[in-house]
């Protein structure tokens, strides 16, 4: 099973890299990414860079932005370009189709993120050297790879339902956009709905918590989010739907 | 392995209200080249992904290889090959990486699957531009490397949907001779799907003929030629104008007549025999030389039967 859920792995990295224009869009997009998030942003902000829990909203917004440029071509491209069915038609599992095209996205986008990390830490270190070298503090280190991981599997996961009955790419990227506005937001939108005598205290409290706690307790949750969506979409994995639809 | 490749009893499939195959029941015998035919749209494509346990049929069971399609469909497609409606390649990637990419599928060793893509390649013409984009080959070159990718872990069954489709007349007379050889020397089944009546007279043992989801014909092209209803003789002589041919034409006993000078076919309708045609040419002053009886040909055979179906 592991050597199948590679095989697939290989297969759509293997066309990414040698796809030439989906190549240039790919690198022009991680070129932004990195001399933003790599340079220009631990440039200006220095040490705190390493340290302050504020950016980790990046890792939690990058990886999901790589996972989902990749995910939606999983099988509404396949389906495009009329290698579906063979695919299907070959001695590949399910679990492993379905496994190894999630996994592909996965590694991208947690592998380019961790580029990031690695990028912003030499940046930091070279621009705004302290005298001694200087690194993430190990709450952010563990958040940075807990969130980048969890919603990495939680966006390849609906991508891989998004792109599964779509027709086209493009149908599955929309689809796909509108479930992480939507799943983005709505945190903000239930807490802007609540009555104002009961945000205060929330917002106190919440505050209060160790920050460790939150970590633990936020990637239990998300972890359960990604158990739950992936035994949703091994279910809607069905060779005989894929073909009639 | 089993005398079948494939028996099937009145498998059928619907899809919502329209019933894409009805009660086919199949026995494909192994180690041959079994033709499956007709026309568009008339459920070949759906009973081969019954066959391969893509689809469940909604009554019915069939056995590929001794396997149940329902319940060992992953069992049957280790051990089969598929080249189906499209060519099914990877076009953002080379012929060698998408034959590479079906060998590790079947989980081939390194230097073996090197080995293998050499002299497929090799014997396609294919090996030259073996690092090129499969995008930018015409459509001749996709559908060698297709059917190659389909062949390539040497299956024992092999499905081919239309293999000659777009290629070119040398390409076409070489990939028969490359089933045949497969055939020959590897002992594959072939379940070969074509429009080319050529192609199905020269490779095919036996065939099924295929029309709105039900079977019409089944057997070797022999027997499906004398099972025609109409049966043909060949008149050859002289004088035969055309007021006798009139005559002949509206015989009771005749279904249809082509003439020219010297030679009548006529094909005479089921139970009838030439002798009361003789004596109308012979009464009417014309001249026999010889009288044959011919079974018509398999082209016509399939042409009765597909026109025959409302």
């Amino acid at each position: 099973m592991i050597g199948d859920i590679l095989t697939v792995m290989w297969k759509d990295w293997r066309e990414l890299v040698f796809h030439r224009a989906s190549l240039r869009g790919t690198l022009a997009s991680a070129a932004v990414v990195i001399i933003l998030l790599g340079l220009v942003f631990p440039l200006r902000i220095g040490g705190a860079w390493l340290g302050s829990p504020m950016y980790l909203v990046y890792w939690g917004w990058v990886p999901s932005m790589l996972v989902s440029t990749l995910i939606a071509d999983s099988f509404a491209g396949e389906r495009e370009r009329h290698t579906l069915e063979t695919l299907l038609a070959s001695r590949l599992g399910d679990g492993a189709i379905l496994l190894g095209k999630i996994g592909a996205s996965v590694v991208y986008g947690c592998a380019i993120t961790f580029a990031l990390l690695g990028a912003g830490l030499v940046t930091v270190n070279v621009a705004h050297w302290a005298g001694q070298p200087a690194g993430y503090t190990p709450f952010v280190t563990a958040a940075a790879v807990s969130i980048t991981l969890l919603l990495s599997v939680a966006t390849a996961a609906v991508g891989a339902l998004a792109s599964l009955h779509a027709a086209t790419v493009r149908q599955a990227q929309q689809t796909l956009n509108v479930v992480l506005m939507t799943a983005g937001l709505l945190p903000f939108l239930l807490i802007d709905l609540l009555p104002s005598e009961m945000r205060a205290p929330l917002v106190d409290w919440a505050a209060r918590v160790d920050p460790a706690l939150w970590l633990i307790g936020g990637s239990l949750l998300m972890a359960g989010v990604d158990v739950t969506l992936l035994r949703l979409v091994s279910r809607r994995f069905q060779r005989g739907k894929l073909l009639v639809d | 392995m089993t005398a079948s490749a494939i028996r099937s009893n009145d498998l059928t499939f619907r899809f919502g209200a329209v019933e894409a195959v009805r009660n086919v029941t199949l026995d494909v015998p192994s180690g041959k080249v079994f033709g499956f035919l007709g026309p568009n749209g008339a459920g070949k494509t759906t009973t081969i992904r019954l066959l391969l346990g893509l689809l469940e049929p909604t009554c019915g069971t069939a056995e590929v290889l001794g396997l149940d399609t329902r319940h060992d469909a992953a069992a049957i497609r280790e051990r089969t090959g598929a080249l189906l409606e499209f060519p099914g390649l990877y076009e953002r990637l080379s012929a060698e990486d998408n034959l590479d990419f079906y060998l590790r599928v079947w989980r081939w060793s390194r230097d073996a699957r090197r080995e293998r893509i050499r002299e497929l390649l090799s014997h396609l013409g294919l090996w030259d531009r073996r690092g090129d984009l499969v995008a930018t080959w015409s459509a001749g070159m996709k559908q060698k490397l297709a059917v190659a990718r389909a062949l390539v872990h040497r299956p024992q069954l092999l499905f081919l949907d239309e293999p000659s489709a777009g290629l070119d007349l040398v390409a076409t007379r070489a990939l028969r001779e490359d089933i045949r050889l497969l055939v020959e020397r590897e002992g594959t089944t072939v379940f070969l799907t074509s429009h080319s009546l050529d192609e199905v007279e020269e490779l095919c043992s036996s065939v099924a003929v295929i029309l709105q989801g039900r079977i019409v014909a089944q057997g070797t092209l022999d027997e499906l030629c004398a099972r025609a209803h109409d049966s043909i003789v060949v008149i050859e002589g002289s004088g035969f104008t055309p007021e006798i041919v009139r005559d002949v034409r509206e015989h009771c006993t005749v279904a249809a007549v082509e003439a020219d000078r010297e030679r009548l076919n006529v094909r005479v309708r089921p139970g009838s025999t030439a002798a009361a045609i003789v004596s109308l040419l012979v009464y009417a002053g014309a001249t026999i030389t010889e009288v044959r009886s011919v079974h018509p040909s398999f082209e016509q055979v399939y042409l009765d039967l597909v026109e025959a179906d409302p």
